[in-house]
């Protein structure tokens, strides 16, 4: 079930939330606690019934391993096994399902052999699943998991507004909320608070990003189909696929958040405003918050971390950003995103290291931090090519068509700049329904009939002056981990009155009017 | 702070978007489907969007108008079958539910669907196109109940019906009707001032550019397959079924005669005719025959007959007597005269051709300087399968 879903909108989410809120107000807190269980099992089941069988029973046996190590009587070398056994049963679980035809398909190519293996199906969500009970065992290993009930365990693993694509959630900051009641008058608050984020959220994603996808998916397409594209049609696709990542995964985020909070419930911030980041190590703190926390708690640190010389540490940024690129997906594309990405995180740290860049004119002056935001964009937007591309050859065909000879260049630029123009009053090139496209297109087709570059435009302007919905709603406090600068931010507003209700409606009404095409979030394949 | 009344303010305000959306869309009502049908000359008499969602708009409109005759076909049946021609007969109220592009297995599943969808439905005419059946037909799954009323809650409520509105609207304020459009009874009205003769004057281009693509022609059982699955699907379903051979322009014999498929276009015949209720309206009429010009009366390119063509054949199908509609425009074709069909056709085209020579000089030059056919296939005894 998709949150951009007319039966998620009407059906799951009202009766969830009424019925969680009768059953708070007149059962035990354990009544609504599993109500919620329950509500999120069918959600997740809603796809593939039968994975919740898998969820239900990897539940209990992280559940039971969970259980022997937080009774603190074992040896700490007996403790290890458990936890080894218990990440090794995770790891498993998660290798089976996301790796296995990776890996035959990887040994046939290496050994000439032809191993095969019967089409599995993955699991949505499996990936931030693991994460999240990999992460708990090796806290109770640690002694920091107090005793835990089944009913609060469960619904840390299975709470559905972040149960498919994250945010990675840590036990800490989640069973303490389970195990608290909230005052009375709060549930209305959240609630308020909690809808008008998701609408939000909802926009983001069902307007801007699926737009945005038509463009990058016909460039791309372009491409896998064996045909060209010129250099403006080029940029346009991976600008196009740069924004459509952006806001499909920031719009996940804020409805994640919104939904929470509809249940009293604060998740921790995930995504702040990365591409306004003015620099790569700046980028992995505003971009999926909650992955780059767990890759440093529970692999870069323990890797020895910065702890044992400058040479360890970049190799140690190599193997978790190569590592992380792989758990996007199980192809070589995500791993050579990683290794790019930990490439330039290196590049950043030996940068930053230089006397004359710790100069505070690099990280206050208004002209260095525009260049700084523009280079880390432009680095970032590079380096989803291989993420977007489905195969190696796929990317290096798109970073060839990004520089062309200097007169295709020119020629391409010319003809993209006219239409520009052109193609302002041209209303119906504006939205054209990818259904009317040519079934074959033309490498300039990006850049002629329509003025899509001024459409990129808007929404770069949008993304790189708008403030974000974190900071618009500071005053609320919608998620943990914000700083007190963040939550004072001068963009925040301070009152929810007619005047929000009136755009935040708007954007509700005009997001559901897009729902009629649905089109699934690109973070669930991860 | 959050105001007392905000979730109120929410609420309220989400149901005065979505009525002034309801209001504006089903005031213009960009694709005819609004439950407060009105039609004003200035804001929406015209709408140019109903061409480009026939997929979504036919079923619905089977559905919602419950007609007692649909047409399926492609665009050629799109163009020239005008529904009302049948108005007052026992085959009224008639839809043509034809769409661009269409394939047989396409209208197998669209037939099984319209039966659920139309209790009332008694009579479907299917066009029989050589063209159509010489590959693979895509597999196609019946149309499911759900995508239906998917796509028909779209055609009230999305986004792209709120751009059509505001493009509908336009249209009627300029008066710019210059574009073809599908009207409310399914089928295909060209823009006025419609000039036919530049599509004939470069149908040899594409055709000969088409054979380089493409220069096997193999009639494909799949086709057959599909056309079995209508006529069992009628059968079982009570619906009599008429298979229709549409209109064929001479360009087009001569293209088949030239590039060497005349005698799988004989085999095509002679299989169809040992099917139920066949109905040929490719005979050399004086309508076939229209001498191209810039105003054409009975076709709009050398593909798609007009809806005068259509409104002939459909008369002739009613058993009118009218001195306007040539006796043999439509003939019913069976095993016991397929030959004599197929006999009438190859001396019509020979003689055509003799009539013809700057268009058969013109298509074997062609030929010629792209090298797609080094000899001439143009009479009759040369040819073999």
């Amino acid at each position: 079930m998709l949150f951009n879903s007319y039966i998620f909108v009407f059906a799951f989410l009202p009766v969830v939330l009424v019925v969680y809120n009768l059953v708070r107000k007149h059962a035990k807190r354990t009544w609504a606690i599993g109500w919620l269980v329950l509500a999120s099992l069918f959600y997740y089941g809603w796809w593939k019934p039968q994975f919740v069988i898998l969820l239900l029973v990897s539940i209990s046996v992280n559940a039971i391993f969970g259980k022997i190590l937080c009774q603190g009587r074992l040896s700490r070398t007996a403790s290890r096994g458990v936890l080894v056994a218990g990440i090794f049963f995770n790891l498993g679980v998660l290798g089976y399902f996301k790796y296995a035809g990776f890996f035959t398909e990887n040994v046939n190519t290496m050994f000439g052999t032809s191993f095969t293996i019967p089409q599995i199906i993955l699991p949505i969500g499996i990936s931030f699943i693991t994460f999240q009970k990999i992460a708990f065992l090796v806290d109770a290993h640690r002694g920091l998991v107090r005793n835990f009930s089944l009913q609060n365990y469960a619904l840390f693993v299975t709470f559905f507004p972040q149960l498919i694509a994250g945010p990675i959630v840590h036990h800490g900051e989640m069973i303490p909320q389970f195990e608290r009641r909230s005052p009375e008058d709060a549930f209305s608050s959240n609630i308020a608070v909690g809808l008008s984020i998701f609408c939000v959220g909802l926009f983001k994603k069902v307007v801007v990003a699926d737009t945005c996808a038509v463009y990058a998916d016909a460039g791309y397409g372009i491409l896998k189909a064996g045909g060209s594209l010129d250099m403006a049609s080029a940029w346009m696709t991976i600008l196009a696929f740069s924004f459509q990542l952006y806001y499909d995964f920031s719009g996940y985020s804020d409805m994640a958040v919104g939904l929470a909070l509809s249940f009293g419930i604060r998740l921790p911030v995930n995504f702040y405003s990365p591409y306004r980041a003015t620099g790569i190590v700046d980028f992995w703190k505003r971009w999926h918050i909650t992955l780059s926390r767990f890759l440093r708690d529970y692999l870069y640190i323990p890797l020895g971390g910065n702890r044992r010389g400058a040479l360890r540490r970049y190799v140690n940024v190599a193997t978790v950003m190569l590592l992380g690129g792989l758990w996007h997906g199980a192809n070589w594309t995500f791993v050579a995103w990683g290794g790019i990405h930990g490439a330039m995180l290196i590049v950043n740290q030996l940068w930053t290291r230089r006397t004359m860049f710790r100069s505070s004119y690099f990280s206050t002056a208004a002209g260095a931090r525009a260049v700084s935001v523009l280079l880390t964009f432009l680095a970032v937007t590079l380096a989803w090519i291989p993420f977007r591309a489905e195969n190696i050859d796929q990317a290096y065909k798109m970073f060839s068509a990004l520089a062309p000879d200097p007169i295709s260049a020119y020629e391409s630029i010319v003809k993209f700049l006219r239409w520009q123009i052109l193609g302002v009053n041209a209303a119906e090139g504006w939205f054209l329904p990818r259904e009317l496209w040519p079934n074959k297109l033309p490498p300039d087709f990006l850049t002629m009939y329509r003025p899509a570059g001024l459409a990129l435009l808007g929404v770069a302007l949008a993304t790189f002056t708008f403030p974000n919905t974190n900071q618009i709603f500071a005053k609320f406090e919608p998620v943990l981990g914000l700083t007190e600068a963040q939550l004072h931010d001068r963009h925040a507003i301070s009152r929810l009155d007619w005047k929000p209700a009136l755009l935040l409606s708007a954007m509700f009404v005009f997001s559901i009017l897009q729902l009629s095409r649905v089109s699934p979030f690109l973070y669930y394949q991860f | 702070m959050i105001h007392s009344r905000y979730l109120a303010w929410l609420a309220l305000a989400t149901i005065f978007w979505c009525a002034l959306y309801l209001a504006f869309t089903w005031a213009v009502d960009p694709y005819g489907v609004s439950p407060v049908s009105t039609t004003w000359s200035t804001i929406n008499e015209f709408k140019p969007k109903r061409r480009d969602i026939d997929r979504f708009l036919k079923p619905y409109e089977v559905w919602q108008h419950k007609p007692r005759t649909v047409f399926l076909g492609s665009s050629r049946v799109l163009e020239s079958i005008d529904p009302s021609t049948l108005d007052g007969s026992r085959f009224a109220p008639a839809y043509n539910a034809s769409m661009n592009a269409t394939t047989l297995s396409l209208d197998a599943a669209h037939i099984e669907h319209y039966i659920k969808l139309d209790q009332n439905l008694r009579f479907a005419f299917v066009e029989l196109f050589f063209w159509n059946f010489v590959y693979r037909q895509p597999e196609q799954p019946p149309h499911r109940l759900s995508k239906f009323i998917k796509n028909s809650w779209a055609l009230q409520v999305s986004a792209q019906a709120l751009w059509d509105s505001i493009l509908t609207l336009k249209s009627n304020l300029s008066k710019n009707r210059m574009t073809p459009y599908v009207g409310l009874r399914g089928n295909l009205i060209t823009a006025p001032g419609h000039n036919p003769k530049p599509m004939f004057d470069h149908y040899v281009e594409y055709v000969i550019d088409e054979y380089r693509n493409y220069p096997s022609v193999e009639l494909h059982p799949t086709a057959f397959q599909a056309l079995d699955r209508i006529v069992q699907i009628c059968r079982q379903n009570g619906v009599e079924l008429y298979l229709l051979i549409t209109p064929s322009h001479p360009y087009d014999d001569y293209r088949i005669l030239s590039l060497g498929y005349w005698g799988k276009l004989e085999r095509w015949h002679r299989t169809i005719a040992t099917y139920p209720n066949v109905l040929s309206a490719s005979q050399y009429t004086a309508p076939l025959t229209e001498p191209v010009s810039e105003r054409m009366a009975y076709w709009n390119d050398p593909v798609h007959p007009s809806l005068r063509f259509g409104e002939l054949v459909l008369r002739a199908f009613l058993r009118e007597q009218n001195p306007d509609i040539p006796p043999d425009i439509l003939v019913p074709v069976n095993e016991s005269n397929v030959e004599a069909v197929l006999q009438k056709r190859r001396s019509d085209l020979e003689k055509w051709i003799s009539e013809n020579q700057d268009f058969s000089t013109k298509f074997e030059k062609a030929k010629d300087a792209t090298g797609t056919g080094s000899s001439s296939v143009n009479n009759f005894s040369t040819l073999s399968e």
